[in-house]
């Protein structure tokens, strides 16, 4: 089984071909970077333009890198939410499209299933498994039970991770994208005891019950710093400082209430896991040092810690054909006249967190 | 393809404030044309509208050897819900996409509803949910005499003047130019809430057969999307 997926929620452009081998047979990814970069973020309407721009290219690019035509397609999916609406309605019109026209069964993604089952296609794992999705979009951890089944443990309250580390890249003077640029600049910063000596930062709800994140008063802790710095431009090392000292205590965050999850996790289910996993996911899982983090508290846990592959953790098709896949092996796929939703919780019944919008 | 005068034609509206899909063939004429109107739900609705249209033409995709679209001006939205539709037709079914503005197809409409005037020259104005219009003037042999602009009551009224005296005003926003205008020139005014399938196939074909009209399927914005630069002054790194 052969499906094409399509992603256009964000600022990616993206189509790829996966197999029922777990095979991908094709990724491609055009990143708009560029065209947001001068705006400090992604600005909705440039983003619309520039996925109808490429899409039909983008597409074209996947048949021919997998090597494949119409015939060969199984199936195709596409990201229906959540994520910008402009960009949603151009790979859903897309899909519907081209399933119309080849009478094949259509199967709208959430974006976020597509993150939370990459670790199914790249590592084969079986459910159920926790798993922290952490992105400029999302914080929250959740145990996937099934395929289309979730139940979340915790979200963020405010900000997201990643929206944390753009907002403390952006107060720090760094381009846009500011979270991989304020994990490059952490690399520079050479004395670590001293960075965390000098710019003390809060762990909001380190130490608290529960899985619940919250990023923002360590935000506000960053512009603190920021403006205590000399006038003038920065100094370069300052930056390289900070920029450690707020990177730990985002993965200290991370970790702590990962922790918990855990606990949760193992009580609930872990009678009926051989061999309990936590998944990381999303953008943030790129970070190097959230990784390691991770990675000591798993090892201390006698759990196993699986982080995808770097191109598979910020937004790509692959993923979103992925999930689309599993869905379609289950017989489940999309009518065409299926409504993109801007906002799709992963555990629809989860209460909501009024200072989280679609985050939660 | 098929000889030109088969050609078979899916044309896609959704530019506007409604949704529609039809079959047109080159010597034969419309062979199902469906138009709903609404405001939003565009989305939803096109592709239920195609395969209805299909159905009662009794075709199949693969009977189809062109994909006619607006392309704009119009709501942002609406424009990308038809054009990627279209353009991806176009991709899974190998045939060409032919885009007609918006403006084309209006003016197309409005000549196929049989009230145009010998040597009438023809205003196209386009709603913008804004202060302004989207408008375009044409001349009676049908080609623009004007760009395609994004302006106030005005300009356009100044535009117009400049042209001719003869102009009839057509398209979606009539009763709104005509009030911000003052009811001051004495328009002839012919209200078109949004164009006819039949129009858009009937633009797109001349395109196709004429050989060196440029096919385009760029969306027709006019105008750039609206941002602004950060307000708030950042620090900057030193070397």
């Amino acid at each position: 089984m052969n499906i094409l997926g399509l992603e256009t929620s964000c600022d990616e452009t993206a189509a790829a071909i996966v197999t029922d081998k777990r095979e991908i047979r094709s990724n491609v990814v055009l990143s708009q970077l560029q065209e947001h970069e001068i705006y400090g973020g992604v600005v909705p309407e440039i983003a619309a333009r520039a996925h109808l721009d490429h899409l039909d290219s983008i597409i074209r690019a996947a048949l021919h890198d997998a090597n494949m035509d119409w015939d060969e397609i199984d199936g195709i999916a596409a990201t229906c939410g959540p994520g910008l609406i402009g960009g949603l309605m151009i790979g859903m019109m897309s899909a519907k499209a081209i399933a119309a026209a080849r009478k094949l069964p259509f199967i709208a993604v959430n974006h976020l299933e597509g993150h939370a089952l990459t670790a199914r296609l790249t590592d084969n794992i079986e459910f159920p498994y926790l798993l922290l999705l952490v992105s400029g979009g999302h914080t929250q951890i959740l145990v996937a039970e099934d395929v289309g089944i979730y139940k979340r443990l915790g979200t963020t309250l405010d900000d997201a991770a990643g929206e944390c580390f753009d907002k403390s890249a952006k107060l720090m003077g760094l381009p846009h994208p500011g979270g991989p640029n304020l994990e490059k600049i952490a690399r520079e910063c050479t004395d670590h005891e001293a960075a965390l000596n000098r710019f003390p930062l809060p762990r909001p709800m380190k130490g608290r019950k529960g899985c619940d994140f919250s990023f923002s008063g360590l935000k506000t802790a960053v512009r603190t710093h920021v403006q205590s710095l000399p006038e003038g431009p920065l100094n370069r090392q300052d930056i390289a400082a900070l920029a450690y000292a707020c990177e730990t205590a985002i993965a200290d965050i991370l970790a702590n209430r990962s922790q918990n999850a855990i606990r949760e996790f193992k009580q609930s289910y872990h009678a009926g896991t051989t061999s309990p996993a936590l998944v990381v996911c999303g953008g943030v899982s790129a970070n190097k040092a959230i990784r390691n983090r991770l990675e000591e508290l798993t090892t201390k846990e006698n759990m196993h810690l699986i982080a995808p592959p770097l191109n598979l953790c910020g937004d790509n098709a692959a993923m979103i054909a992925w999930a689309g896949l599993e869905h379609l092996r289950l017989g489940h796929t999309s009518p065409l006249d299926f409504k993109a939703r801007p906002r799709w919780p992963l555990a629809p019944t989860a209460e909501t967190r009024p200072g989280a919008g679609v985050k939660a | 393809m098929r000889k030109d005068k088969e050609l078979t034609i899916l044309a896609l509206d959704t530019a506007m404030n409604a949704c529609s899909a039809g079959i047109w063939r080159n010597g034969a004429g419309m062979l199902a044309s469906q138009s709903e109107p609404m405001l939003r739900g565009h989305a939803e609705a096109l592709l239920p509208i195609t395969e209805l249209v299909l159905n009662e033409a009794s075709l199949q995709y693969s009977d189809l050897d062109a994909i006619a679209v607006t392309r704009g001006p119009g709501a942002f939205t609406g424009l990308r819900i038809g054009l990627s539709t279209a353009k991806a037709f176009g991709l899974a079914l190998d045939i060409p996409v032919c885009g007609v503005t918006t403006f084309e197809a209006l003016m197309e409409t409005d000549k196929q509803n049989g009230l145009c005037h010998d040597h009438e020259y023809i205003a196209v104005l386009i709603e913008t949910k804004r202060d302004d219009f989207y408008a375009q003037i044409f001349s009676p042999d049908g080609k623009p005499c004007s760009e395609a602009m994004a302006a106030p009551a005005e300009e356009i009224m100044s535009q117009i003047e400049k042209i001719s005296n003869n102009v009839t005003i057509i398209g979606d926003a009539n009763n709104r130019f005509a009030e911000v205008s003052g009811h001051k020139k004495n328009y002839e005014f012919r209200n078109i809430s949004y164009a006819s399938p039949l129009a858009i196939a009937t633009a797109a074909c001349k395109k196709i057969i004429s050989k060196n009209t440029p096919i385009s399927v760029e969306p027709l914005y006019i105008r750039p999307p609206d941002v602004s630069l950060p307000k708030t002054e950042r620090r900057m790194i030193g070397s």
